[in-house]
C-alpha cells in the first residue's frame, strides 16, 4: 500500500547534525530512524480537495469503493499535465465550457503569469492572456474566475504602507488584461483576504474577509458592499454563507442568504449529529464516531438516513448540492447523495490536495503525475 | 516582510487514538490549546481529526505570496527534522508525525540561487 504522506520522521536523513554529538544522541538518532521507518509504514488518509478539517472516524471498517470514477462516470473525468511542454506549472482554475478548462501557468513558484485555455479533448492549449505583475505586488494573481465572456483574477500590491488589491479582466476570448477597480485589502485574518471572486451577468463579485459581499460593474467604479452581508462569504451566486470557506471546525455555509432576494436558509440537522456538508437546499450530517449520516432539506422536511462510504469526511461544501468527497486508508472517493453512488477517485499518495476554487464544477486532484480533472456538472 | 500563510493542525483526538494504537511508547501528539499565530491569516488550531488514528498535521498555503512553507519538529533528543509544503497557493497538505516529535514549528521557505532555501517568519515552537 503506497504511503499517503511524507512524515516528518522520513525527513531526519536531512536532519542537521551538530559537531562532537554524543553517544547517546547517536542512539537517539537510531532510534528516529527506525520510529521514523515505522511510522512511514503507516497510511494516513487526507482529506481531499476540501479546505475543512474535522473528519470523523468510522465505527467499522470501510473499503475503497468498488468502481473507480473513471469507469462510472467516464465524462466527467480527465486526466492532464501539471506541466506546459516549456515546463512551466500549470493549475487549473475553472470550466470554459463542458471541455475546455482554464489554467494558468507559473513563471516562478506561485508566480501565475499567463492565462490559458485546455482542451480536455485533445490536450491542446491556447494562450489567452499575459498576467501583469504590477510594482510591489505582494501576492501574485490569485482567484481565478470565468462566466459570462469574461476571465477574472486579483492581485496584492503595497502601497504607502498599505495593501491594494487590484481586481483584473480580460474577455473569456483572449486579449489584454485591464485593471477594473482597486481597492484596500481588509487585514490579513482567518477569514482570508478575497475569496469567491464571480463573473455576474453585469460584473463582478466577490467576498472579502469578514467584511462582506461586494460588487462592481463591468465598467469599474468603487466596490459597492452589499447590504446584510457582512461575516457572509459567496458560495453560489446568489447565495452567501456562514461559515466561511476557511472555517475548519465546522461545515461551511450552514446559514445561507440570497444576497438578491433576501431570503435565508439555517441548517436542518438530526438530534446529536453535527453538519459535514451544505448545499443550497440541503445539509447531510452525521453521528459521532459512525458511517450513518442523514440528510436533511433546509426547508425542514423529513430527511433520510444514508451510510457514508467513507472512514473519514471532513466538514466542507456540498458541491452542486450533491457531492460529498471523503477517504479511507489509501484512497479517496467521491460520494453522490443524489443517486448514493460512490467512486473511487484513484488519487496518487502525494497527500497534496487543492482547494476548491471558484467553479463548484471543478474538482482538482493530483494522480500519477497528472491532474485528474472532474467536472462534476456533467454527471447526471 | 512577507507574512506567513499557512496553517498547521495538530489533532489532539488522532493523538489519543495513536496511544491507544500504539501502547505506551507512543508521544501524544496533542497541542493543548488553540493559538493564533502572530502572523496575519495563519493560526494553529487543534481540530479533532483522527482518519484512521495517527497523527497528522495539516499545512494550509492560502496566498500566493511566492513562498512555501517549511514545517520543522523537534524530537526529545533535540535533534530537528521538517518537511517542506511546495504545492502552491490554494492547496493543503498531510504530514504524519513519528512518535518521537514533541515540538512543531512552522516558518516560511524560498528557495534561492544555487539551491540555497531561506527559512523566515518562524513560528515560536509549540510543544506537542
Amino acid at each position: 500500500m503506497p504511503q499517503a504522506f511524507e512524515t516528518l520522521g522520513d525527513a531526519t536523513v536531512r536532519r542537521k547534525r551538530s559537531r562532537g554529538r554524543t553517544a547517546a544522541a547517536a542512539i537517539a538518532v537510531t532510534a528516529i530512524v527506525a520510529g521514523g521507518a515505522f511510522a512511514g509504514l503507516r497510511f494516513l488518509p487526507a482529506s481531499p480537495s476540501e479546505p475543512t478539517v474535522g473528519a470523523k472516524v468510522a465505527s467499522a471498517p470501510v473499503t475503497s469503493p468498488e468502481q473507480r470514477i473513471d469507469d462510472v462516470w467516464p465524462q466527467a473525468a480527465h486526466e492532464m499535465p501539471t506541466k506546459l511542454p516549456d515546463g512551466g506549472k500549470v493549475r487549473p482554475r475553472a470550466f470554459l465550457d463542458e471541455t475546455t478548462v482554464l489554467i494558468t501557468a507559473e513563471s516562478t513558484f506561485e508566480k501565475a503569469d499567463s492565462v490559458l485555455a485546455y482542451n480536455l479533448k485533445n490536450g491542446t492549449t491556447r494562450k489567452l492572456s499575459n498576467i501583469p505583475t504590477p510594482q510591489g505586488t505582494s501576492l501574485f494573481a490569485d482567484g481565478f474566475t470565468a462566466g459570462n465572456g469574461h476571465i477574472a483574477w486579483w492581485t496584492a500590491r503595497k502601497k504607502d504602507g498599505k495593501e491594494i488589491a487590484d481586481l483584473w479582466s480580460v474577455p473569456a476570448s483572449g486579449g489584454e488584461p485591464a485593471i477594473v477597480t482597486s481597492f484596500p485589502l481588509p487585514p490579513r485574518s482567518r477569514d482570508g483576504l478575497i475569496t469567491a471572486l464571480t463573473v455576474l451577468p453585469d460584473g463582478f463579485a466577490w467576498s472579502m474577509g469578514s467584511m462582506g459581499v461586494f460588487k462592481v460593474p463591468f465598467a469599474g467604479g468603487d466596490p459597492q458592499a452589499i447590504a446584510g452581508t457582512q461575516g457572509l462569504h459567496i458560495f453560489q451566486w446568489p447565495w452567501a454563507g456562514s461559515p466561511g470557506p476557511r472555517e475548519h471546525r465546522s461545515a461551511p455555509y450552514q446559514t445561507v442568504l440570497n444576497v438578491e432576494s433576501g431570503e435565508r436558509r439555517a441548517a436542518v440537522t438530526r438530534q446529536n449529529s453535527q453538519p459535514l456538508a451544505c448545499g443550497i437546499t440541503q445539509c447531510i450530517s452525521s453521528l459521532a464516531d459512525t458511517t450513518e449520516a442523514g440528510i436533511q432539506g433546509r426547508d425542514g422536511q423529513e430527511g433520510r438516513k444514508v451510510s457514508l462510504p467513507f472512514s473519514a469526511v471532513g466538514p466542507q461544501a456540498l458541491r452542486l448540492d450533491r457531492f460529498l468527497t471523503g477517504d479511507g486508508p489509501g484512497w479517496s472517493a467521491l460520494y453522490d447523495i443524489k443517486t448514493g453512488t460512490a467512486v473511487d477517485l484513484k488519487v496518487d499518495a502525494s497527500g497534496v490536495r487543492y482547494l476548491p476554487g471558484s467553479d463548484p464544477r471543478l474538482l482538482v486532484l493530483p494522480r500519477n503525475d497528472k491532474f485528474l480533472i472532474v467536472n462534476l456538472g456533467s454527471i447526471p | 516582510m512577507r507574512k506567513m500563510k499557512w496553517l498547521l493542525i495538530a489533532p489532539l483526538t488522532a493523538a489519543l487514538v495513536l496511544a491507544v494504537g500504539q501502547g505506551a511508547s507512543a508521544a501524544l501528539l496533542a497541542v493543548s490549546a488553540t493559538t493564533d499565530y502572530s502572523g496575519e491569516g495563519d493560526y494553529w488550531d487543534t481540530i479533532p481529526n483522527s482518519p484512521n488514528g495517527s497523527p497528522t498535521f495539516r499545512v494550509y498555503d492560502y496566498e500566493a505570496d511566492g513562498y512555501g512553507v517549511r514545517l520543522r519538529s523537534r524530537d526529545q533528543w533535540g535533534l530537528t527534522s521538517y518537511v517542506d509544503q511546495t504545492a502552491g497557493a490554494d492547496t493543503i497538505r498531510d504530514y504524519n508525525a513519528s512518535p518521537y516529535e514533541i515540538a512543531i514549528q512552522a516558518c516560511n521557505r524560498d528557495a534561492l540561487s544555487g539551491g540555497t532555501i531561506r527559512v523566515f517568519n518562524c513560528d515560536s515552537w509549540v510543544y506537542v
